[in-house]
C-alpha cells in the first residue's frame, strides 16, 4: 500500500512562503504529477514528502501514519533527483547495492536484486562502469534503479527527464508510464513541462506560488480548467485569451469587444445565464477550436494572417486581431487552403468550446 | 604566413623559458644530491665539480653518527610528522565538512580566525611555548612537537579541505540520506571518498611542513625528541660545516615525502577525474 496524504503543509524559505497550506491526497498506485512554473512550490512539496525539508506546519501521512518525525531513510520513500545524484566514485553495481547495504540485507540477496533491477532497466552490461562513463539516458536509468531497488512504497521523481534531449524525453515518457503501471508503485512526479504531465499523469496537480490551482485528470484539466492560469498553462500552443463582455442586442446575447463581436448559440447562451451584462470577461479559446475560412461567414471575426508555421501535417497560423495575436491550429487537409501572410481570413470560434473567465478573479465561469 | 611563423616562435620561446625556470628551481636540489656524494675536498673545489668520482662515505658516516644521533633524529622527525598529520587530517576533515555544510553563527569570523593560526609568526611563539611546555613537564617529548605541529596542520587542512567539500553537490548527500544512511555515514561513505585528492594533497603539505620545521623543534627538544632539521644544524665541526654530511642528511630527509608523493601520484590524478561530476 502507498497512499500519501498531505495535510495543510506550509513551508518557508527564510521569509519567503514556498508552500501555502497545501492539502492533497494521492491514492495507492497512482501516478500524480505536480505541475507548475518555476518557483511554484512543487519541488518543495516533494522534498517535504521525502523528509529533506521540515514543514513549518502541517502533516505528511503515509498509509495513514504521520511520518513527519521520521528520517528520510526510514520513510520507505525513494527519490530520483533532477541531476541524478549518482555517486561518482562507485560503479553502477555498487550504486545499486549501496541502499541495500544500509538495511543490512545479505550479500546474496543484494547480488540477486542488483541483477534483477539491471535486467529490468536494461543496464546489465553497464554494471562495471562509473557514472562519468555513462550517457545521460543511462545515468537516468541507473538513478531510477537505485531508487527502485529498495522496493519503496512511494517513488518520487524531480524533473527526471529534464537533462535529456527532446527525442529521448519522448521515449522515456512512454517507458516510464509503462514501468509505473507494471510495478504498481505510487509515484509523485514533478515537472514544469505540461506535455509531459498530460502524457504521464493519472492525476495532475497544478500549482502556483505554493497554492494548488486545480487537481484533476488530464482530460478534466484540459476541458474544464478552473482558472486563467490553468487554462493558459495547459495546451500547446496555449489557449488564446481575448478581453470582452456580454451585451444584449435585439434580444440576442452577444460577446463583443471593440474589435469583434458575435452572437451566442442557444447552448452557450444558456451557460452564461448567471453572468451580469457588461462585466469584464476574458474569452478563452484553444487554437484547435477555431475554424478559418478565406471568405466572410456569419459570426466570424476578420483578422490578418501574421505568421504561418508548418508542424508536420498541421498549420499553426498566428492571426493579428487588431493588437491581439491569436493562434489557430488545424490539420492541413481540413483547412482546405494555405493562408498567406498578410491575407485577411475569417475566424469562427467553436462556441461549445469557449471558456469565459471573470477578468478580475480569473476564475472560470463557463 | 608571418603570423604562423610568429606563433611558432612564441611557442618555442615559452617552452624554453619554462625549461630554464624549471632548471633554476631544480638546480639547488640537484646540487645538494650531487654534493652528498663528494668528499670534503671535492666539495671545496673551484670551479665546482660536475664530473667526479662519487663516494658513499658521507652516508655511512651519517648512519654511524652519535652526536647528533642523526638516524634517531630522522626517525623522530618521521614519527612526529606522520602522527601530527594523521590527527590533523581526521580533525580537520570533520571540521571542514562542518563549515561547508552547516551554517555556524559567526562562522565566517571563526573560519578566518582558524586560518590566521596558519600564518602566525612562529618566532613569537617560541619562548611562550617553551615556558608552557616546561610547566606541564612536556619538554623534550614527541607529544610536545606533535601538539604544536597540529596547530599549523589543522588550520591549514581545514581551510584547504573546505573548498573540496564545497564542490560536492548537496543532492548526493540527500540521496544517501534517503538510502538510509545517518549523517556520519554519509560523511564517511560518500563525502570522504570524494575529497580524497584533497586529503592526500593536504597530507603531503602537512608532512612537508612538519618535517621541515626548525624553530619550535629547536626550542622544545634536547636529546630524546630531537628532530632532523635540528640535527642538520648541528652538523658543524670545529672547522666549519661538514658539507658532505649536510647534503647527505638533506637528501635523506627529502626522500620519504618524495617517495610518498610519487606513490600517491596516481591517486591524485585518478581522484581528480572522479571529482569531475557532470
Amino acid at each position: 500500500m502507498g497512499t500519501v496524504e498531505l495535510e495543510r503543509l506550509t513551508l518557508y524559505y527564510g521569509k519567503v512562503l514556498a508552500v501555502d497550506d497545501l492539502s492533497l491526497r494521492i491514492e495507492d498506485k497512482e501516478l500524480c504529477v505536480l505541475l507548475g512554473p518555476t518557483g511554484c512550490g512543487k519541488t518543495s512539496t516533494l522534498r517535504m514528502i521525502a523528509g529533506l525539508e521540515t514543514p513549518y506546519a502541517g502533516k505528511v501521512f503515509l498509509d495513514g501514519k504521520v511520518i513527519n518525525s521520521l528520517y528520510p531513510g526510514d520513510r520507505d520513500v525513494a527519490m530520483v533527483f533532477q541531476d541524478y545524484a549518482l555517486y561518482p566514485h562507485m560503479t553502477v553495481s555498487r550504486q545499486f547495492a549501496f541502499p541495500l547495504k544500509a538495511k543490512k540485507i545479505s550479500a546474496q540477496e543484494i547480488g540477486q536484486r542488483v541483477k534483477e533491477i539491471a535486467d529490468f532497466l536494461q543496464v546489465s552490461d553497464l554494471l562495471d562502469r562509473y557514472p562519468s562513463e555513462l550517457s545521460a539516458g543511462q545515468q537516468q536509468r541507473v538513478a531510477m534503479g537505485r531508487a527502485l531497488i529498495r522496493k519503496p512504497k512511494v517513488f518520487l521523481m524531480d524533473e527526471p527527464l529534464g537533462q535529456l534531449d527532446a527525442r529521448m524525453r519522448v521515449q522515456m515518457r512512454a517507458s516510464l508510464k509503462r514501468m509505473q503501471r507494471e510495478l504498481g508503485i505510487t509515484t509523485i512526479y514533478v515537472t514544469h513541462d505540461q506535455v509531459e504531465a498530460q502524457s504521464l499523469g493519472d492525476k495532475i496537480v497544478i500549482m502556483k506560488l505554493g497554492v494548488i490551482q486545480q487537481v484533476g485528470t488530464p482530460e478534466e484539466i484540459y476541458n474544464k480548467p478552473a482558472n486563467l492560469l490553468v487554462a493558459g498553462f495547459i495546451g500547446m500552443p496555449s489557449m488564446n485569451f481575448l478581453d470582452c463582455s456580454l451585451h444584449r442586442e435585439d434580444g440576442k446575447l452577444r460577446l463583443q469587444n471593440d474589435h469583434f463581436g458575435f452572437i451566442l448559440t442557444p447552448s452557450l447562451a444558456q451557460k452564461v445565464n448567471n453572468i451580469p451584462l457588461q462585466r469584464a470577461l476574458i474569452l478563452g479559446i484553444r487554437p484547435e477550436h477555431i475554424r478559418l475560412s478565406p471568405q466572410d461567414e456569419p459570426d466570424a471575426v476578420s483578422a490578418e494572417v501574421y505568421v504561418v508555421e508548418s508542424h508536420g501535417n498541421e498549420y499553426v497560423v498566428s492571426l493579428n486581431l487588431s493588437d491581439n495575436v491569436i493562434k489557430v491550429r488545424r490539420d492541413r487537409k481540413k483547412l482546405g487552403f494555405k493562408p498567406q501572410v498578410g491575407q485577411t481570413v475569417w475566424a469562427k470560434f467553436l462556441q461549445d468550446r469557449i471558456h469565459l473567465f471573470d477578468k478580475e478573479t480569473e476564475v472560470c465561469l463557463v | 604566413m608571418l603570423k604562423a611563423a610568429w606563433t611558432k616562435i612564441k611557442q618555442v620561446l615559452i617552452f624554453l623559458s619554462i625549461v630554464v625556470i624549471g632548471l633554476v628551481f631544480l638546480l639547488p636540489l640537484v646540487w645538494i644530491v650531487m654534493s652528498s656524494f663528494k668528499t670534503r675536498v671535492q666539495n671545496f673545489a673551484l670551479p665546482p665539480l660536475v664530473i667526479f668520482k662519487p663516494t658513499l662515505d658521507n652516508y655511512i658516516g651519517l648512519f654511524k653518527l652519535q652526536n647528533p644521533a642523526f638516524m634517531g633524529d630522522f626517525r623522530n622527525s618521521f614519527i612526529i610528522a606522520v602522527i601530527s598529520t594523521a590527527i590533523s587530517l581526521v580533525l580537520a576533515s570533520l571540521t571542514a565538512y562542518g563549515f561547508s555544510r552547516y551554517e555556524v553563527k559567526g562562522g565566517g569570523c571563526l573560519f578566518g580566525w582558524i586560518l590566521s593560526l596558519r600564518f602566525f609568526p612562529v618566532v613569537a611563539m617560541a619562548i611562550p611555548m617553551y615556558v608552557l611546555f616546561r610547566m606541564v613537564g612536556l619538554l623534550d617529548t614527541h607529544v610536545a612537537l606533535i601538539l604544536v605541529y597540529c596547530i599549523f596542520n589543522i588550520s591549514f587542512a581545514i581551510w584547504f579541505l573546505k573548498g573540496f567539500f564545497d564542490e560536492i553537490p548537496p543532492s548526493l548527500e540527500e540521496a544517501a540520506r534517503l538510502d538510509g544512511y545517518s549523517p556520519f555515514e554519509v560523511f564517511y561513505k560518500v563525502c570522504l571518498p570524494l575529497v580524497r585528492p584533497g586529503i592526500i594533497t593536504a597530507a603531503i603539505f602537512c608532512l612537508i611542513q612538519s618535517v621541515n620545521e626548525f624553530l619550535i623543534a629547536l626550542s622544545l627538544t634536547a636529546r630524546v625528541a630531537e628532530t632532523a632539521p635540528v640535527a642538520l644544524a648541528k652538523l658543524q665541526t670545529a672547522v666549519g660545516p661538514d658539507w658532505g654530511k649536510m647534503c647527505a642528511a638533506s637528501t635523506v630527509l627529502m626522500l620519504p615525502v618524495l617517495i610518498f608523493t610519487i606513490l600517491v601520484r596516481n591517486e591524485l590524478i585518478r581522484g581528480m577525474s572522479f571529482g569531475r561530476l557532470k
